[in-house]
């Protein structure tokens, strides 16, 4: 991309003239190692560590809190952070790191928290963290997890960079992509750096609203958790979901998968026998939401059954649906690049991490 | 919440420290700094040596340092400073700038003699040209090096909507900067100068001042006291708001992003200019906001009330000569009281407590701020008339803009960043200083008050101080004319004021006319509050005026009224009023024909069959008031993890997995719908905020709707904070399109996404309505960077597309 290298040549000459560089050392932290507790807290292997000297001292961190038998909607949190984790690429765990941290520490354990930890990312580098009540109440306190109850606890991800003292939030249910470049943003030198601009968008070449409008709902829902044709990724693969399953069954469980388990539904306890570190979370969907969600796998899974891979098949399903955008983090499973990831290119992102981790599930064993 | 009055120097310095360490009572254990059996002698210990359950030592517990202490923030350091002992600043008004169209262009000029620097305003962003020439230095921001000058995002969607309509396109201009404060700024004389990186504010910049990598650091133009701008109909503005903020984004003394957004809130503007479509701007840049100065309804004219007399003149603009310039629109549309503020999602508490926020005071034919005119139009509300252009008078029509900061030890503006609940400060400043006096002649006087805080809920009475007549706490009767910036139909006279949540603005008159010189009132604070969640209990008038709150030291007077016999004019600074000669020949809106209705302000909108209806209901923790879908709640179901809202259309079932962000609601212009807004429990209370459109307030559920809030035009409701809770409101939209939002407006909820992305979509091409307008598709979300905006597509659920067959039936 000859453009691209004059561009960012020509910035970097400009930063020179106009002496961009701040001294940033300069900066007290209000909200730093002074604030911080430095309290013993456990991670998912059982070794204790020290709050602030051990796990956030001189590091970039991104804050999730979690806890392990949420059966509603938390799950996703950590599930749709290791979409970032995976976005993010070679940096996470080296130079990004992420610090999951137990909200119901009474119930959590190292295992339980190892478990979790599995089910979406084994990465001894992502921490997920427990300890006594005290400390862990501590912890949460002071990075602004105040609910009172657990079913206050909200999706709110907290960023901080040690080295500059600044914190930042989002949310883990924002657009990935943009909570990548709020992350990467935390780092002085990748702020630093340019960003390719796209070309302006044109009146109508605005995005057509998806034909099919279960689509938004997979993105946002289950797009971290299942694949249509790509193996099983957290929970089974969605292909052919409809042919395998009795449609009002389906309804009752996406509605509420914990009122079929509650019942001892064959199929719900097979499910959990089979998936036994994660748990379909309730998600409160809709009847009108479950039948366009059916619909949108319905055609994923017709998709699934054209001739060519992986990739082609999203190209394919993004054709047939009638519009030319990709399918935003649906393609967190998509074999190649996509055009607007090839946009995150310039923030130095490697979004083309496949997922090595898909086929995971079978190598940790039953409980 | 805040230490008792009465506390001793002992348990104040143990607060301070906890503010240094908050809950650090337990670092200091670890760091060996105090022992347990301090801990013990301080309560923190329960006799068989656990951490007790309060002073935020669990996060159950409600407090952060003690249970006295809920903030977890001890008193600002005020101790000496006396009330009522500064005047009352009136707010800065900055001049606009006559705009001209640029011959042979749709350029719009700054008409300045001998010319300017200042760069003409333009329909698409500068930044549409950096895209095409991202190496002409000319396009580049010139503080840092990168990126466009102009954080308005490239493209048609950001384009300035009906930019050459002839009533729309701009006649005058403002030149803003958003910078650190001045040097020397301060809350009063006794309390500390504020550091420049400690309140960031607005203020004038001077035109055609190019940046330089010099103004890396920031620049010092923000005003402590918040501007107010002058607008009027039919004077369409483009506001450029430059970032002078330090592009260093650490320097910012523990809060505050610099990177900023500009709301104003609730004006009839396109998305491009309503400030919360993500579209933050970075320092050096600039945005240009075209501030459209149209009347809601102005492309429905068959809803244009015609038979009401006058229909046509009432909706106008103020001319300099004391006539009136007609607008197309619903005059019962009209607005009055509003205000500007960051938008900055994830950040508008921190930027906003910092004091980015300014007024705006919208005059009209009817509500013109000249108290003397007569023309049938008129309502000659108190304000003066000594101004030469015969609108605007201030003298006598006062903004009151009530914000609550708190200082930290060394008496810097303080913010906890981390408390999620909502930060309340523990002093109520008016226009930007510590608990102020005000001197007034004994005649008529309209107060605008804006609820300016993050989370703090306040309510207000007027009551004697000191007077020859009245005992001390005799209440001040006020006529309530405006709930806002919108007339109610006909004033109410209250005693005491509704709870004002944050943003919300009453517009109130006041007749000092029955008091002396040397008498004082007081503007007193009722309200206790003590969790950002939701406001306590009102106290008594007297109680909180002689003996405060120990808990909330922000209930109690708030400022002072002295009567005075000579004042000089503020609209004419040459000029001195004096009582014994003044008349005050402003309308009495206490007299018989108004307390008849004869007179009123406006006409009431009438509610109607809406075409479809749908129901918002607002959670924030507490999980979800409905069962599980089936209706069975099994053994282990108790409550559920919710997202922050949930939207029902006609009873269907609700929509919950409305992650935030995503575009849920696409309203077809023109069509009435009604909104119930519900508040889903938990023990919040959320003053939720639409923005772009007005709506009448219908109706509550499970409280009584106070007379100043019925059938009412606003832009924010309070939910009430226990049971079931409902407001229903009726809403139209229309005249223009694009992203807009509808949130909490406790600035911390919304931070944490209680709020909601509503897209408003135009007449597509073909229609007879179509005007040019893009937005009849759905508009890609900006993601700015310092390099420019990249783009993202919205996700859309379809249980708000109109283009579905089935979307009309809905």
């Amino acid at each position: 991309m000859p453009r691209r290298f004059a561009f960012v040549s020509w910035a970097v000459v400009l930063s020179v003239v106009f002496g961009v560089a701040t001294d940033r050392t300069a900066h007290a932290a209000r909200w730093g190692k002074d604030y911080l507790p430095n309290v013993e807290l456990v991670t998912q292997d059982g070794k204790t560590v020290r709050f602030y000297d051990d796990v956030v001292k001189g590091k970039l961190i991104v804050f999730s809190f979690i806890y392990t038998t949420c059966r509603d909607i938390c799950p996703l949190i950590t599930a749709r952070l290791a979409q970032v984790y995976d976005k993010l690429g070679d940096v996470a765990g080296r130079d990004v790191h992420f610090v999951s941290i137990s909200i119901d520490p009474e119930n959590d354990t190292p295992a339980l928290m190892k478990e979790h930890a599995d089910t979406f990312r084994d990465d001894p580098r992502w921490l997920f963290l427990t300890g006594t009540p005290e400390n862990v109440g501590k912890v949460r306190y002071k990075l602004g997890e105040r609910s009172r109850k657990l079913t206050e606890h909200g999706a709110m991800i907290m960023m901080f960079n040690d080295l500059t003292g600044e914190w930042s939030r989002d949310s883990a249910f924002g657009d990935l992509g943009a909570v990548v470049l709020s992350i990467r943003a935390m780092k002085p030198e990748w702020r630093d750096r340019p960003v390719e601009i796209a070309a302006n968008p044109s009146p109508g070449a605005a995005p057509a609203t998806a034909e099919l409008p279960g689509q938004a709902l997979f993105v946002k829902a289950c797009a971290s958790c299942h694949t249509v044709g790509a193996g099983v990724r957290v929970g089974p693969d969605l292909k052919g979901l409809t042919e395998r399953r009795e449609r009002a069954w389906l309804h009752r469980f996406i509605k509420s998968p914990k009122t079929l388990h509650a019942q001892k539904d064959p199929v719900a306890l097979a499910l959990a026998r089979e998936y036994p570190t994660v748990r379909m979370p309730n998600l409160l969907l809709s009847s009108n939401d479950v039948d366009d969600l059916l619909a949108y796998l319905e055609f994923r899974s017709f998709a699934a059954e054209a001739p060519a891979g992986g990739h082609a098949h999203d190209h394919a399903t993004a054709h047939a649906a009638g519009h030319a955008h990709d399918h935003g983090e649906a393609a967190g499973h998509d074999k190649g690049g996509s055009k607007r990831d090839g946009k995150y290119d310039a923030v130095g992102q490697n979004h083309d991490h496949d997922q090595k981790h898909d086929h995971k599930r079978h190598s940790h064993g039953h409980r | 919440m805040f230490l008792g009055r009465e506390v001793s120097r002992r348990r104040f310095l143990e607060a301070e420290n906890a503010r240094r360490n908050r809950l650090e009572i337990v670092k200091a254990i670890s760091h060996g700094q105090v022992t347990r059996r301090d801990l013990f002698r301080w309560g923190i210990f329960t006799g068989a040596g656990m951490l007790a359950l309060k002073n935020g030592l669990s996060p159950y517990a409600s407090s952060a340092f003690a249970s006295d202490v809920p903030t977890g923030t001890p008193r600002s350091p005020v101790r000496g400073v006396a009330k009522f002992s500064i005047p009352m600043p009136r707010p800065n008004i900055p001049q606009p700038t006559p705009m001209r169209r640029v011959a042979g262009s749709d350029d719009y000029e700054f008409v300045v003699q001998g010319g300017t620097n200042e760069r003409p305003a333009k329909r698409l962003s500068y930044h549409d040209a950096f895209t095409r020439d991202p190496l002409n230095l000319d396009l580049i921001n010139p503080v840092t090096g990168r990126g466009p000058i102009e954080g308005r995002p490239p493209g048609e969607f950001f384009a300035h909507q009906r930019w050459n309509d002839e009533d729309i396109s701009p006649v005058q201009g403002y030149v803003l900067s958003l910078g650190q404060v001045a040097p020397g700024s301060r809350y009063h004389p006794d309390l500390p100068v504020q550091d420049k990186n400690s309140v960031w504010a607005f203020g004038t910049r001077p035109m055609g001042r190019p940046g330089t990598p010099a103004d890396a650091g920031g620049l010092q133009l923000g005003s402590i006291v918040p501007p107010l701008i002058r607008m009027r109909y039919y004077e369409p503005v483009v506001t450029r708001i430059y970032n002078d903020l330090p592009v260093d984004r650490t320097q910012n003394n523990g809060f505050g992003r610099n990177e900023i957004s500009t709301h104003f809130h609730n004006a009839h503007n396109g998305a491009e200019s309503d400030g919360a479509c993500n579209a933050y701007h970075f320092p050096g840049t600039f945005y240009d906001y075209h501030w459209s100065a149209a009347c809601a309804r102005r492309d429905l004219p068959e809803v244009w009330p015609t038979d009401v007399p006058d229909w046509e003149r009432r909706c106008s603009g103020p001319r300099d000569d004391g006539g009136l310039d007609l607008v197309p629109g619903d005059f019962r549309e009209l607005q009055g009281s509003m205000w500007f503020h960051d938008h900055r999602f994830f950040f508008t508490a921190e930027n906003v407590h910092k004091h980015n926020f300014a007024l705006v005071n919208m005059y009209s034919g009817p509500d013109r701020g000249n108290e003397r005119l007569k023309d049938g139009i008129n309502l000659r509300l108190p304000s003066g008339d000594l101004r030469p252009e015969g609108w605007g008078n201030v003298d006598f029509d006062v903004n009151l803009c009530i914000s609550n900061p708190a200082l930290d030890p060394q008496g810097q503006l303080f913010f906890d960043i981390f408390d999620t609940d909502g930060f309340l400060g523990d002093i109520l400043a008016v226009n930007g200083a510590y608990y102020p006096y005000m001197e007034v002649l004994p005649r008529r006087y309209r107060f605008r008050t804006l609820n300016a805080s993050m989370s703090r809920f306040i309510q207000l009475t007027l009551a004697v101080n000191q007077s020859s007549k009245f005992a001390q706490g005799t209440k001040v009767p006020v006529y309530f004319i405006a709930n806002d910036g919108n007339f109610l139909v006909s004033p109410v006279k209250v005693a005491d004021m509704d709870v004002q949540g944050v943003a919300e603005r009453f517009d109130f008159i006041v007749d000092f006319s029955a008091f002396q010189p040397g008498d004082t009132i007081h503007l007193v604070n009722r309200l206790r509050q003590v969790d950002g969640r939701r406001p306590d209990e009102a106290l008594a008038v007297r109680r909180a005026m002689l003996r405060g709150d120990d808990d909330d030291p922000a209930v109690g007077s708030i400022m002072e009224f002295k009567v005075v016999p000579t004042l000089k004019s503020v609209d004419d600074p040459t000029y001195t009023y004096d009582y014994a000669t003044h008349v005050d020949r402003s309308t009495d809106v206490g007299n018989a024909a108004w307390r008849r209705g004869d007179k009123t302000l406006t006409y009431q909108i009438p509610i109607v069959e809406p075409v479809r209806v749908r129901e918002i209901e607002f959670n924030r923790g507490g999980g979800d008031s409905r069962d599980t879908p089936d209706g069975q709640c099994v053994p282990e179901c108790g409550e559920h993890e919710s997202f922050p809202w949930t939207i029902k259309i006609n009873g269907e079932e609700a929509h919950s997995l409305n992650a935030n962000r995503i575009s849920a609601l696409i309203p077809r212009p023109g069509e009435v719908e009604h909104w119930v807004l519900v508040n889903g429990g938990g023990g919040w209370d959320h003053p939720i905020h639409l923005h772009f459109e007005e709506a009448v307030t219908i109706g509550r559920e499970g409280d009584p709707i106070a007379p100043t809030e019925l059938l009412a035009r606003k832009d924010v409701w309070r939910l009430g904070s226990e049971g079931e809770r409902t407001v229903r409101i009726q809403v139209r939209f229309g005249e223009f399109g694009g992203a807009y939002v509808a949130h909490c407006h406790n600035t911390t909820h919304e931070d944490f996404a209680m709020l909601m992305r509503y897209q408003l979509l135009t007449p597509p091409p073909g229609d007879p309505a179509y005007t040019g307008q893009p937005q009849w598709v759905p508009t890609l979300t900006p993601i700015p960077t310092p390099d420019g905006v990249i783009w993202k597509e919205p996700e859309i659920l379809d249980e708000g597309d109109p283009r579905r067959r089935d979307f009309a039936e809905r």
